[in-house]
């Protein structure tokens, strides 16, 4: 069974909040700028199609996945 | 059963094109994808040049050397198209080769709109180092234009010690798209930290140079004197290329809800103009997180399980400390009504609607609770009351 690793890059957020759009368990926004605060750095392996897409849409590229 | 195409080109290589080829392969796709683009740099992002200075183009690849070459592309960098072919199905190339296809993305994305005499204009990397040469020696900078770009110049230059006049023919930065109320307390925003303005102005002439300096006349009689000028005042979609082919053209590609212009051909990013079955028109979005979401569209329908393209539009602007965020439509002439906020209008979250439907919401450095209110888009304003509680 694979394991997921999340990395955000803080520097580069932009604060879109798309990534919370799409995985909301695993990512949120800081309340005062709205910067991406991780919420679950192993999340399960379930989530690795959410956790992808909130990657993948990122516009930022501030979001890392690796799967092991 | 319909198949996939077994030869894939996008012309283009930058946000969206990347999203079309990152997709498919994602999704699995093993034929051939060309990936064709004019500038000489592999796929990069461009909203941190008017954010920083001193950009290393590390910092803002789309995808690091590993992964491009794990994507297994035809990459054709520095390499311009100069024809489509719909009939033999080939992309022309400036150097007379052609790339067959089976089906073709259009993501030329869009080229900046020149003013004569000024020379500078930003919109790629190379564009960029030219800027941050003439920056570095100059002690005053004139704006030409206060748009989004034009406003994230300002902000970028002022805190460089630069003396920045920002100037436009509108009565306010980005008035035609935020309204009056909300250009006023931007122009608030950008005198605090020093800009100023010379607005309701258009440029009738300038003259100069990198060495000399430049004068730039204005409509009224009066003129600005600058060390170095930028031009901010717009795009046109990047179609001319396309002239000689039967690809529907009128203000960008012209698009199908699929995001498909003709059978075969599709279009991504700032290029297409497609029609969003959400609000029901046509639109052309020249926003970052469009470019991203339209590739991966056109990608599901390259095989065959697209779906409509409905997305909300979204952009970010960032000027000097301000966050200003927008989710679904906004412009001048909608109703704008208060969301949320605190009573020194530093932060707070509007709603624009039109006859009586939000069509869109506002974050002026309030991000999270700009979410919250997304769900709002397409709502009645009765529903604001609810949202409330
Ligand atoms: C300085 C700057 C700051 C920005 N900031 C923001 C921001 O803060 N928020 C936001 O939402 N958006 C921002 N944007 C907009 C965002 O970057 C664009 O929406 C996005 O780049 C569009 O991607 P695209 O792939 O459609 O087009 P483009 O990025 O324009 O890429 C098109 C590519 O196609 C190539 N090309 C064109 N014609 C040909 C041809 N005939 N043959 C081969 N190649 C060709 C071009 O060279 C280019 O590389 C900014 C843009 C700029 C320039
Ligand atoms: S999607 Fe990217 S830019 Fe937006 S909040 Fe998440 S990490 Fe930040």
């Amino acid at each position: 069974m694979g394991k997921l690793k999340v990395e955000i890059i803080q520097d580069k957020c932009v604060g879109a909040g798309q990534c919370v759009f799409a995985a909301p368990d695993v990512f949120d926004q800081r309340e005062e700028d709205g910067i991406v605060v991780l919420l679950d750095e192993d999340p399960d392996i379930s989530k690795a199609p959410e956790i992808r897409k909130a990657a993948k849409l990122c516009p930022a590229m501030a979001i890392l996945v690796e799967e092991s | 059963m319909t198949t996939t195409p077994g030869r894939i080109a996008i012309v283009g290589a930058s946000a969206a094109g990347f999203a079309v080829a990152n997709e498919l392969r994602d999704q699995g796709y093993d034929g051939t994808i060309s990936l064709i683009g004019a500038e000489a740099l592999p796929p990069y992002d461009r909203p941190p040049l008017s954010k920083r200075k001193a950009i290393d183009i590390d910092d803002i690849a789309l995808a690091d050397l590993g992964k491009l070459e794990a994507l297994d592309l035809n990459l054709c960098l520095g390499q311009r198209a100069v024809g489509l072919d719909t009939i033999d199905k080939i992309v022309r190339m400036a150097d007379g080769r052609a790339v067959r296809w089976d089906a073709c993305v259009i993501a030329t994305g869009a080229d900046p709109i020149r003013i004569p005499g000024v020379d500078s204009v930003l919109r790629t990397m190379a564009d960029a180092h030219v800027i941050q040469s003439r920056l570095d020696r100059a002690g005053s900078v004139a704006i030409i234009g206060a748009g989004v770009l034009g406003c994230e110049l300002a902000s970028l230059t002022v805190s460089m010690n630069c003396a920045v006049t920002v100037i436009d023919g509108l009565p306010g930065p980005m008035q035609n798209r935020l309204g009056t109320s909300v250009s006023d307390r931007l122009r608030r925003h950008h005198e605090e930290a020093g800009v100023m303005f010379r607005l309701g102005q258009t440029v009738s002439d300038v003259a100069g140079n990198p060495d000399q300096g430049y004068r730039i006349g204005l409509s009224d009689g009066g003129t600005v004197q600058a060390d170095a000028v930028i031009a901010a005042v717009g795009c046109r979609p990047a179609t001319g290329w396309l002239k000689d082919s039967d690809v529907p053209v009128n203000n960008g590609v012209v698009c199908d809800e699929n995001c498909r212009a003709m059978p075969g051909v599709f279009a991504a990013g700032d290029v297409a103009n497609w029609f969003n079955p959400r609000f029901g028109r046509h639109m052309r979005v020249e926003h970052r997180m469009n470019a991203t979401e339209q590739g991966m569209a056109v990608a599901n329908q390259l095989l065959a399980r697209g779906q409509p393209f409905d997305p909300i539009p979204f952009f970010w602007t960032d000027q000097g400390d301000l966050k200003l965020q927008v989710h679904g439509l906004v412009g001048p002439d909608m109703e704008i009504v208060r969301l949320d906020g605190e009573s020194d209008d530093k932060r707070f979250v509007l709603a624009y609607l039109r006859e009586g439907l939000i069509e869109g919401v506002l974050g002026w450095n309030m991000a999270q609770m700009l979410r919250k209110a997304r769900p709002l888009i397409g709502r009645p304003r009765a529903a604001i009351a609810d949202w409330a509680k």
